[in-house]
This record gives structure tokens, sequence and C-alpha cells, in this order.
């Protein structure tokens, strides 16, 4: 799937006709007080408020106060930026056998990240895409524009998954290169140590607001496998010779049931979202039936 | 001892079991994201109790089949308390034993009754089974004397063509040595190759009605019987009913044979023409072609109604006498064949080399023509199409019955340009007109091989009406001349024919007419066949059986106890290791 189109012209059209849900996570601009030194986005008139000396004379509105005997000021809000910041685990653990219906976590990732983008974009926010591999991010330019949405997709059409994630170390630096107070979605399938949480507190403590999206594929969800079985982690390379059985099942199923649980806590204490995202849904029904019931578009 | 033998073969199965057990431990390789989801599952390792019950499980499958596999093989006592013989009875009841002989007889009929006397001969104890070509559904067990006669007596003649084939003898006596088998068909050709034949009574009836015909006598005295022969003696029987064939000048009618007619009138100036006319199905083969080709003095002409086979136009085209009015429907008839010689021929030139060594050797027919002397007379075929030239050394390929055909029949090719030429019997230099064709692809060894020499004869004495080569080594010369033995010195043959001459050993001898042609004969036939045929009962009477070879094996009831054993260790071994427990 690599180098491929992540989508087709009809898609994109209706993918661009979403929009953002997650309010919360816009950048507000405040005019007047205080807020006057942002730059760029577009004033949009909220209130008036009686005028209190330090208010600049521009925003007084001469009008109200001619009927009121008062000085009003006008006050502004600039309109929400969205400041986006998508995430892709690329390291091996992403990379599953594609099937029919299952198209495997890192091209469900790059799909989700492509759609993120283009439609922040097109709200004309600002988007940046990163790949977490090795400890290091790997930063795209920010996209600002649909006209950028090209260079957006190419970016995520070039990524790979190989190698191993780092994700902690990924996102720990992720805190320090984005200033501004960011929606950090993460695509990952989170099979990573403590540190990794960690990272997510730091960056939920500067401001930012992760989004976590579980991707797990069907064969981890069930594993379709019987008798003596060697696994072999794809990341590290290290082996484990399992007797799969009716017991091994369960006991599989029963930590698998933990470890979600425990990142569904993590992101509640937080405040972040988590959701897990099963590969074989369509990504047409993720983006405009499931996204929409998760209150993330719209 | 078994009494099914080849079913042992069953046994090699028993390692694919064996590696089949391994591989069912051997783990999947499963690529994971991480580990980390399967940390909980305690981690195992190949303990050695696995490798016992491996083992353990291997051991219960290998007696489960060994034990099915011994039970189907029949085991069987040696030596225990049967006392009688073993004798199975092979009648061909095909379509083609529905003809009738003169007397109106069936030649069925007739095999049967042979096949009812000769197992009255036999004594009571004595077991005998029934198999017939083509054959039953099922097959007969072997039954006392008396129920063997009542099965011959329901036995009737099928409608489907066929004929023994190798194999059937041993097929009819369960592979089991120590049978006797009697065939009783009219047609013995594939019978000689048979390894494990112990008797068998031929009965060269193919021919019958020609044969009768042609030489006026009942049928039922051409009735053959060949016992404890090899397949040489087999074959040199069927050829010697053949030799004794009259041919030319005589007006013969011949009704009805099966599906074939034949004619042949008399043409009035003492030559005779042979008419086959085909009126379709398979009783008709090749070989029957080539026989009736050989009984012919005159012109032999094909007419077909329907469709012919294309193996009895070859056949009939050995025969330069023969014309075809059908068309050269067999034009290209023998290149297939020779397509694995042909890449290894140089076209662009005139002349070919075989090297005796070479790597050509693979092909072989039978067991008795030398791959060499195979490819020698390939090339001969090839020559025909292309050829002006042939060299091919090797003595061993000249001494050889097909290499000395293929010559012979180059040499006849042309009666005016030939040229034979022998250098110290290891190399021979021939050459003929192209396109003709002369080749035979199975030459009836060795009376075809007579034919050609006979021809030669005639080629150089053109008032000969026939030089017939008999089997007793006597060559049969039309034409006076001199018969130059290069052992035996030069022998004057005085005045018209016949002149018989005995070559007493194999090799070239010289025939040089009194006018001045000669023509140089090889003599190569097989010397143990030719002491066989020399040493040919000139009347033959019903052999008796030979005495009872040993005492019949009886079944070992214990087969049955394996069988059963068997059965239950390979169901207990499914239900609890088998893919059923596994999904359990």
């Amino acid at each position: 799937m690599q180098n491929e189109p992540l989508f087709d012209a009809a898609f994109l059209s209706r993918v661009r006709r979403l929009r953002l849900l997650m309010r919360g996570v816009s950048r507000p601009g405040g005019e007047g007080a205080g807020g006057g030194t942002r730059k760029g986005g577009f004033l949009e008139f909220e209130e008036h408020r009686r005028y209190s000396p330090g208010d600049d004379l521009r925003f007084v509105d001469w009008n109200v106060a001619a009927r009121s005997d008062h000085l009003f000021v006008k006050q502004y809000r600039r309109e929400e930026e969205h400041s986006l910041c998508v995430i892709i685990d690329a390291s091996a653990s992403m990379e599953s056998t594609a099937t029919d219906r299952d198209p495997g976590k890192f091209d469900t990732a790059r799909r989700l990240a492509a759609a993120f983008a283009l439609i922040v974009a097109e709200t004309r926010g600002r988007v940046r895409l990163a790949a977490a591999r090795g400890g290091e991010l790997q930063l795209s330019p920010v996209y600002r524009s649909a006209a950028h949405a090209t260079a957006a997709l190419r970016f995520l059409e070039n990524l790979r998954a190989f190698g191993t994630a780092g994700l902690g170390d990924a996102l720990a630096a992720a805190a320090g290169s984005f200033r501004d107070p960011s929606t950090i979605v993460v695509l990952s399938d989170l099979l990573e140590r403590e540190d990794c949480r960690r990272s997510l507190v730091t960056l939920r403590g500067a401001g930012h607001r992760p989004v976590l999206f579980h991707l797990l594929t069907p064969a981890e969800l069930s594993p379709d496998c019987n008798g003596p079985i060697r696994l072999v982690d794809s990341e590290t390379g290290e082996d484990r010779f399992v007797v799969f059985g009716a017991e091994e099942r369960r006991r599989y199923e029963n930590r698998l049931r933990a470890f979600l649980e425990s990142w569904q806590v993590f992101a509640g204490r937080h405040g972040m979202h988590y959701q897990m995202v099963p590969t074989d849904v369509s990504l047409s029904r993720l983006l405009f039936r499931e996204m929409r019931r998760w209150r993330i578009l719209s | 001892m078994f009494d099914r033998p080849w079913m042992l073969v069953g046994l090699a199965i028993l390692p694919i079991l064996y590696w089949l057990e391994r591989r069912r431990d051997r783990p999947v390789r499963l690529r994971v994201p991480s580990l980390l989801l399967w940390s909980e599952l305690p981690e195992r390792t190949m303990a050695a109790g696995a490798a016992r019950t491996r083992w353990l499980r291997f051991l219960w499958i290998a007696s489960a089949w060994s034990a099915l596999v011994l039970s189907a093989a029949g085991p069987f006592l040696a030596g225990s308390s049967g006392k009688g013989r073993r004798v199975a009875v092979l009648l061909d009841r095909s379509a083609g034993m529905a003809a009738r002989s003169e007397d109106g007889a069936s030649r069925f009929d007739q095999a049967r009754a042979r096949a009812r006397e000769w197992l009255g001969g036999l004594a009571a104890e004595d077991l005998v089974r029934v198999e017939t070509v083509p054959p039953r559904e099922t097959p007969r067990p072997f039954v006392p004397v008396s129920e063997a006669l009542d099965d011959l007596a329901s036995l009737v003649v099928s409608d489907l063509p066929g004929r023994p084939q190798p194999g059937d003898v041993s097929l009819a006596a369960g592979f089991q040595a120590g049978v006797e088998v009697c065939v009783f068909t009219d047609d013995p050709r594939a019978l000689g190759d048979d390894p494990v034949a112990v008797v068998v009574v031929g009965e060269e009836a193919a021919n019958l009605a020609i044969r009768s015909l042609v030489a006026g006598a009942p049928g039922a005295s051409h009735v053959a019987e060949v016992r404890n022969y090899s397949k040489q003696a087999v074959r040199a029987e069927v050829e010697w009913h053949l030799q004794q064939r009259v041919a030319g000048g005589r007006e013969l009618d011949v009704p009805a044979l099966d599906s074939v007619t034949v004619e042949w009138p008399a043409t009035g100036d003492g030559r005779v023409e042979l008419r086959l006319r085909v009126g379709g199905g398979d009783a008709l083969g090749a070989d029957d072609a080539f026989r009736l080709s050989r009984t012919a003095g005159g012109t032999i002409r094909v007419a077909a109604v329907g469709d012919v086979d294309d193996a009895i136009l070859r056949a009939l085209r050995i025969d330069p006498r023969v014309r075809l009015t059908v068309g050269e429907t067999a034009a290209d008839h023998d290149m297939w064949i020779w397509q694995g010689v042909a890449p290894r021929l140089d076209r662009a030139g005139e002349h070919f080399v075989i090297d005796p060594d070479g790597a050509v050797g693979a092909i072989e027919i039978g067991g008795w023509i030398e791959p060499r002397t195979l490819v020698a007379a390939s090339l001969v075929e090839m020559a025909d199409v292309s050829l002006r030239g042939v060299v091919i050394t090797g003595a061993r390929a000249l001494r050889a019955p097909a290499g000395a055909v293929a010559l012979v029949q180059a040499v006849q090719a042309d009666g005016t340009s030939q040229a034979l030429i022998v250098r110290d019997g290891a190399v021979t230099v021939f050459g003929f007109a192209p396109g003709r064709t002369s080749w035979v692809r199975r030459p009836s060894f060795p009376i075809f091989w007579h034919e050609q020499l006979s021809r030669i004869g005639d080629a150089a004495s053109s008032d000969a009406t026939l030089t017939a080569f008999a089997c007793g080594d006597s060559l049969r010369l039309a034409s006076a001349g001199r018969w130059i033995d290069p052992e035996g010195g030069d022998v004057r043959l005085a005045g018209a024919g016949p002149h018989l001459v005995s070559p007493s050993r194999a090799g070239w001898y010289r025939f040089e007419r009194d006018d001045g042609e000669s023509r140089l004969i090889a003599v190569n036939l097989v010397s143990d066949l030719e002491s066989e045929c020399a040493a040919f009962p000139a009347s033959r009477g019903l052999p008796a059986l030979p005495p009872p070879a040993s005492t019949a094996p009886e079944p070992w009831p214990a087969g049955r106890a394996l069988a059963l054993l068997g059965a239950v260790l390979l169901s207990t071994f499914y239900l609890r290791h088998g893919e059923l427990a596994r999904r359990r």
C-alpha cells in the first residue's frame, strides 16, 4: 500500500466536507484584554463591555456611547485556529499483513492522519505530521491551507514502518518541539512501556491535548492460531515458544482486556481522548460514522 | 508368505508417517507486533516428554498401519495343510473370440472346451481360479475344480474388444509364485513377455481362418500349445505357424473374419491380389494386417470402408507390393517416434555418424532390441525422408535383429542402386534412393527378417516367384548361382530353384547369380532362438500337466485379526491424537 494514493478523488471531496469538532483543543484568541499580541486569524465580534481605563480607544463603540451615555468597548474574539499535530507510530510493530478487509495498522494510521490533515487544512488550521520511530520524530512542514494538502498526502505516502518505535521518547521530543498548545493525535498500537505514558502526561502538562487512537488488528484482538507457536517480536526479534490452547487463549484475552482498560483509565485520568480502533473497520465508517459518534468530527 | 505380496509396498509409507509426526510437533513461527500481550502465557520448551510422546504416537500409528498392510497382503503359512495345486485359467472372451470357424464352433467355444479338457486332468483337491479377458467385475477366488468348471460354463463372450496383455497372466495368478496359469486365447502375442507365466497354452487362432483357408486345412489342426517356453519360444511358436503358409497363385475366398472381409481373386496371370475390406472395429490390428500382407504373393490392395487404423496402413506399407488405394494417410506416420533422435541429426549433410557409445542409447523397446540398434534403425527411417547415406558404427548394431532388418530393408529400398559394404564387421555404408518408406516399427522378429532376406533373393532372381527362408536355418533361393558361405565355402546351385542353403552361423553370406548379379545377405538370428525353432516338434499334442510343484498355501487366519487390530489402533489413534482431537 505504500506509495499508493491514500484516497481517491471522490473520497477526498467527502473528507474535505468534514469538520473537526474538538473545539476545546483549538486555540482561542481574544481581542482586547490580553489578546492583542496574537497574529493571524479573523476577528469576530463577541460582546460589549464597559470601558475601563487602559482600553484601546479604537474599540470604543461610539454609536452605543451616544445612545447610552456610557462608553462601551467592542469585545472581539479571534476565530478559532486549529493547531493539530498527528503523530504516527512508524515502527515495525505497525506493519501488519493487510487483507481484503483489514488494511493493517500502519495503513489505517496513515489514512486517518491524512483525513485529519485534510480536514484541518480545509478550515485554514495549522497541521503538522510526524512519524515516530526509534525515539525520534520525523516532522513534516506546517501545512496551513488546503493548497498544502497534496504535500501532506505525499509525506504520508512516503512513510514506511520499520525499526523500533520509542514512542515515549518521541512524544517527549514533541513536547519540546511544539510551543503552542496543540491537539496531538497519536496513531499507534501503544505496545509501549511506561515511558510512553510519562511523555503523554508531560505533553498534557505543557498545554497540549493528546488524542489517542489505539490501533489493533483483528489478529491481535483474537489470535487465529493453535498448537505450538514460536512467537517473534517484530521490533526486537525476541522470540518466545508457547503452546496456544484454550487456556492460553483465555489468558491472552484477559491480558489484552487489562491492557486496553489500563489505557482507557490512564487517558480518562489525564483528560485525554482515547479510542480503540480495530483496523478491520473501514475508513469510511470510521470517518463518517464512528468519529461522529465519538464527537471528533462532524 | 503372502497371497498379495505387492500390497507390502504400503509399508513404504512408514517413513512418511514419521515425517508427518515430526512435522506435526514443529512450532509454527508467528511474527507478532510485540510480545507484550503474550507475556502472561507460560513459555514452553520441547521437553523430553514431548519427544517420548511423539515416538509413542509414531509407534502407535506405525503399528496400526503395518497391521493393515500385512493383513491386506494376505499372509499365509507355507507348507500348511493344503495338498492341492493352485491353477489359474485365463480365458479370452473378447469380441474376437466370437468368430466361428468352418465347423461352426466359435473360438470361444473351442477355447472353453480346451480349458475344460485341461481342467479335467486336475485332481479333486486342486484349486482353480478362472479369470477372463476382459475381466469380470469381481475377481474370482481359488475354488475346487468342480466349481471352476461351473464357473467356466457360465461364461459368455463379451462384446468388448481386447486381448491378453502383458501382466494378465501374473494378475490371474494373483502374482503368486507356484500358481500355474493356463491361457486360452486367440491372440497370445503379448503373453510371452509375462515374467511369471508358468504354463501357457496358446491357441494361435487369430490367423486360424486365414491359415486354414490358405492351407486348406481345418482350423483345429492349427491349435498350438506351448509349454514352459521362454518368451522367445512363445513368439517363435506363433511365427512357426506363419511359416506354414502357402503363398502365391491360389484363389481364395474368405467370406468373413469378424469385421474384415478378405477377397483374394486370381488375376489370371498367376499373381494374386488380396483385397482387405475393413469394415470398422478393431478386430484387425496392425499385426494382423502385417501377417495378412505376408500371406499374399501378389499385389495387396486395401480398400477402406470407414476408418482404417493408421497402424494397419503402416503395417501394410512394409511390403513393397502393397498398393494403398485409400490415400497416403500415413505419409507422416513415423515422424513422431523419432523426435527424440531427429535433433541429433545434421539435416544439412547427407551422412550421419552415430557413435556406438553415444548418448542416444536410452531408447529401448521390449527387452531384446538393443537401444543402439534401434537408433540405427531409426536412422534408416530418417533416411527415407531426406538422407542419401547413413553410417552406422559398431558391429553390435549389425548383429542385432532390428539393426539387421534396418540394413536389409535399406538395401532393398532401391533394387538397382543400393550398395552394401561391410568393413571388418564394424562399419556399414549403404546408399539408396531417398523418399522411400520401408520400415515397420514393430518388426515381427524374426519372421520379418526372414521376409527381407527372401526379398533380397527375389530381387536377385527376377523369374523366381518366391524365395523363403524357412525355420530350420534354410534359405530357399529360386535362381541358379553360387552360395558363398564364408566358413563353409562355395556351394553351386544349379538349375532353377528352389535351392535350399543353410547358413550355420550368424554372419554375412553372398549369393551370386549366374548372370553376375549378387547380393550380400546377413544372417543374424539369435542362435538360441534358432535352435529352439529347429527343435520345435513337428506334431504337437496336448502337453501333460507338470507334477504338483508344491503344496498349496493355506490362508492364514491371523490376517483378519491383524486387520482388525490395525483398524482399532488407527481409529483410536485418530480419536486421541488426530485432527478430531485437536479440534475438540
